[in-house]
């Protein structure tokens, strides 16, 4: 090697991504070559003086503050595009395309209906942006949001897929086969395609079988000590903490658990899968192995 | 492969509840990036209070602009060009104002020499957050100020947001071998620059 072809090399060995081949090469011939040892050595300083200067943290306060900004923007923009005035429509009518485009999001590359609704529901119009009783027979389509009440229910069929509704539960079509599942309860049979269904907090739950899956409570008490930055300790009060956990019951066939933070589990008939506070999937076997028993309740 | 899939997927739905409008989707999006991305910010424009207020404003843009993703590129390759166009802009803003903040001193100060590149060090150290920063981090922000704003961002895309050089070749819209060249380039000028802030150091504890 040439002190020109070792110098090409020797930014990529202070980074560390020169593989281990040439770095020998390069390594025999710095032990024979002063100058190119001593660039070799102030590109390796650097390197290291970079890798030195500490990362930032990222601290709670610059979170919610972006978390409160995104929301505020959010806000401003549906503000935006909800509020009609005379006149002005057609600009308003490019927003509200935009509007579709946003809240239909990413997954609208094939619009139109991917189940039919039977049964008691309201359906969140995408031109008012009202809710409104759904029609029996209704098509829905991706980007729909469909509610059901405390006493009624409702079926989407579609295909081979069926999700039926129970009372006071919310859901909304994020893909021709992806539901997420914001509260309450449904009683879901995939056909062999499989179907994703998610929660708020980005749990997902992959079906192929007939599962029960519900949104519920899960309280969790939190304790510990606190340390601050001057270094003193105190201990706050064990606080309770309500979040919401997807459950699944299932029936026949098989689930994947994939948790908010990447772990993945699977559950199979008879037995029950949930996500702990923290996102992490567990399974266990089933007590009451009824599911979906409240369908055919009436 | 599975994993990107999955990954897609995960990164879709996150994406779609974002456009929903749920504030759990927006502070899971933030907590996943945040570390890298806020590096990435304050390495590259050098001034912590202007980071800040970029890290924010790269997520307003994120909510304002949803319906533009395109699932071909990463979330975070997507995410690190919003912020590298906002931080771009505001150094382009920046030096336009130091043009003409330089123009009225050097008239102010008949006879005497200032090098441009005093200047700019000194006006790094004024802007910086002192009380947080150690001698180390006062060298490299001053250092990394010295280098050419396209180099100084490859670097910092590859040095503190860890990303690969396939993705900063996206965000910056060059051949992987550019980028390559790129940060080469940097690391050995920035090895000048800092080589030069030593040897003076030893010459007047020398002298």
């Amino acid at each position: 090697m040439t002190c020109a072809d070792v110098r090409k090399l020797l930014p990529d060995l202070a980074l560390g991504d020169l593989d281990a081949e040439p770095a020998a090469d390069v390594a025999a011939h710095l032990k024979d070559c002063g100058a190119c040892r001593a660039e070799s050595g102030a590109l390796g300083r650097t390197a290291g003086a970079l890798r030195a200067a500490t990362p930032v943290a990222a601290s709670t306060e610059r979170r919610s503050a972006a978390v409160a900004a995104m929301a505020r923007a959010h806000a401003d923009l549906s503000a935006r595009l909800l509020t009609r005035r005379p006149r002005a429509w057609a600009p308003l009518a490019a927003a509200a395309a935009f509007l579709i485009a946003v809240a239909g999001a990413l997954t609208v590359r094939a619009p139109g209906a991917v189940f039919s609704l039977a049964g008691t529901a309201r359906i969140l119009d995408r031109g008012t942006g009202e809710w409104r009783p759904a029609l029996d027979g209704e098509k829905i389509s991706v980007g729909d949001r469909i509610v059901t009440d405390p006493g009624t229910r409702a079926r989407l069929a579609g295909g081979a897929t069926e999700i039926v509704l129970d009372q006071d539960t919310w859901v909304a079509i994020s893909g021709p086969r992806r539901v997420s599942l914001d509260r309450g309860r449904v009683l879901a049979s995939s056909g062999s395609n499989e179907l994703v269904v998610t929660d708020m907090a980005n749990n997902c739950v992959r079906v192929t079988g007939r599962v029960e899956i519900s949104v519920r409570d899960i309280t969790s008490i939190v304790a510990g000590a606190v340390e601050s930055k001057q270094g003193d300790q105190r201990l706050p009060a064990p606080r309770s903490v309500v979040e919401k956990s997807l459950v699944v019951r299932v029936a026949s066939g098989e689930v994947a658990l994939d948790g908010a933070r990447q772990q993945r589990l699977r559950a199979r008939a008879g037995e029950e899968g949930k996500f702990e506070a923290g996102g992490k999937p567990v399974t266990e076997k089933m007590v009451d192995p009824r599911v979906g028993a409240w369908v055919e309740d009436r | 492969m599975a994993g990107s899939e999955e990954r897609m997927n995960l990164e879709e739905d996150l994406l779609h509840r974002c456009a929903r409008g749920e504030a759990a989707a927006y502070r899971e999006l933030v907590e996943r990036i945040e570390k890298p991305l806020v590096n990435f910010i304050l390495r590259f424009v050098g001034e912590r209070h202007v980071a800040e207020d970029l890290f924010q404003e790269t997520f307003v843009r994120v909510v304002k602009t949803l319906g533009t993703f395109r699932p071909e590129a990463s979330l975070s390759t997507w995410i690190f060009t919003i912020a590298r166009n906002l931080s771009l802009d505001w150094l382009k803003a920046k030096r336009r104002h130091r043009e003409m903040a330089l123009d009225a001193a050097t008239s102010e100060e008949k006879g005497r020499v200032i090098y441009f590149k005093d200047v700019l060090r000194s006006g790094v150290a004024a802007l910086e957050d002192r009380a947080q920063s150690t001698e180390d981090e006062r060298r490299v922000t001053a250092a990394l100020s010295g280098l050419s704003p396209i180099k100084r961002e490859a670097l910092v895309l590859r040095m503190y947001a860890g990303l690969q050089y396939s993705e900063i070749a996206r965000i910056q819209g060059a051949p992987v071998g550019t980028v390559k060249f790129r940060i080469h380039e940097a690391l050995r000028d920035l090895s000048k620059l800092m080589g030069v802030e030593d040897d003076r150091t030893s010459a007047a504890q020398g002298g």
